[in-house]
């Protein structure tokens, strides 16, 4: 009497559990000839700060006294892309900036470069993130495959506007990214 | 009248602003000041990852594929907001003669955005939807993950990191192969090696 019970219960268990099985198997699509490699696991980079340029006049140029350490603290060797975040009613431009634009460079470099050393080609940031060549962002140091460990000098120069209507405290925004060289 | 002044009333304007712009960028104060002296910094344990043999119109996420995840920790010391987004690769950023993804839209990422305090980690799945294409067959694509600090007021740099996915998509032969064999393969992609998830050494091993 127990087994005439349990028996249909048993099977409409085992029915619902084959079902489910096969439905979570059909979703996942997860075929045995898939195979997934992790090939490079650890990727770090720390920036510090901060860079400061105090009071600049229309049309002049100036590079930072103090630069950004980039250090490579991953495990695998890294190589930088850089690029900026427009400040309110400023626009980065790649050329001698005119009225509320402007030019931020960049250079990797052991000591405070001249600022005749940066070009608009090489140099200039843009809202596009760009990888580090060997020219790109260069200057004695490269933010090419940067070994473990090692750590970059960034420094910056900053062209202001011809003219601005701006008169608050402007942040430009530089952003170092790694990935696996 | 008002035509004749329109001009030069233009023209009177452009000139006073022209030198109010000047002397008032004379005083504009270009500072990149942050209130504090922090070093900013992330990691992530998804550096570069290959898939291999994916099948056409099919959607797959990695953490159910191989228990892998895009995990971000935030080693500086604030709290920062960090965002992901899956991106077309430069020329210069492809590796293994990839070529880049047609659309970043085959990715999706589980979480885009984390608010992430010091040494914490966020996690992400990742998955890619590879569109019914028969012209994809073959073929080996790339697409970056970036993850980065958004920055807060007074911050000046901030920080990024690129993941490389990699991917292949099954040939013909090998996608009637998959069609014929997807059911219960879940959990063979699973290995106990961490650098290495192959589903198919794993399944002739449980045979």
């Amino acid at each position: 009497m127990m087994k005439r019970i349990h028996r249909p219960v048993a099977l409409l268990g085992l029915f619902a559990l084959l079902t489910l099985t096969f439905a979570g198997a059909a979703l996942a699509a997860n075929p045995s000839n898939i195979s997934v490699t992790v090939m490079i696991q650890n990727l770090s980079v720390s920036t510090t700060g901060p860079i400061d340029f105090g009071v600049v006049t229309a049309g002049s140029a100036t590079v930072s006294t103090g630069s950004s350490t980039v250090t490579n603290d991953g495990n695998v060797a890294e190589t930088y892309s850089i690029n900026l975040t427009n400040p309110a009613g400023w626009t980065a431009v790649q050329a001698l900036p005119g009225n509320e634009e402007y030019c931020l460079s960049a250079m990797l470099n052991t000591a405070q470069p001249a600022s005749g050393g940066f070009t608009y080609a090489d140099h200039a940031l843009s809202l596009v993130s760009t990888q580090c060549s060997a020219t790109k962002f260069a200057g004695d140091q490269s933010g090419v495959s940067v070994p473990v460990s090692a750590a970059r000098n960034l420094w910056f120069k900053f062209q202001a506007p011809s003219a601005t209507a701006v008169t608050a405290q402007q942040t430009i925004v530089a952003t170092v990214t790694a990935s696996a060289a | 009248m008002g035509n004749r002044r329109g001009p030069r009333a233009a023209l009177t304007r452009t000139v006073l602003m022209t030198r109010c712009s000047a002397i008032v960028a004379a005083m504009a104060a270009v500072l990149f000041l942050p209130s504090y002296l922090v070093a900013g910094g992330l990691s992530t344990n998804l550096g570069e990852v290959l898939i291999q043999n994916l099948g056409i119109g099919d959607a797959y996420c990695l953490k159910k594929l191989a228990n892998v995840t895009l995990s971000v920790v935030n080693r500086g010391e604030d709290t920062v907001f960090v965002k992901a987004t899956p991106e077309v690769p430069d020329s210069v950023e492809l590796r293994h003669n990839a070529e880049p993804i047609p659309s970043a839209a085959w990715i999706e990422l589980e979480r885009d955005s984390m608010v992430l305090a010091p040494g914490q980690m966020g996690v992400s799945d990742v998955c890619i939807n590879v569109p019914q294409d028969t012209t994809l067959r073959g073929r080996k694509f790339q697409v970056m993950l970036w993850s980065r600090t958004i920055p807060r007021p007074g911050d000046f740099v901030a920080c990024g990191l690129k993941s490389r996915v990699l991917f292949t998509i099954a040939t013909e032969a090998d996608s009637s192969e998959v069609a014929q064999s997807s059911g219960g393969k879940e959990s063979s992609a699973k290995s106990d090696d961490p650098r290495t998830r192959d589903g198919a050494k794993n399944s002739e091993r449980r045979r």
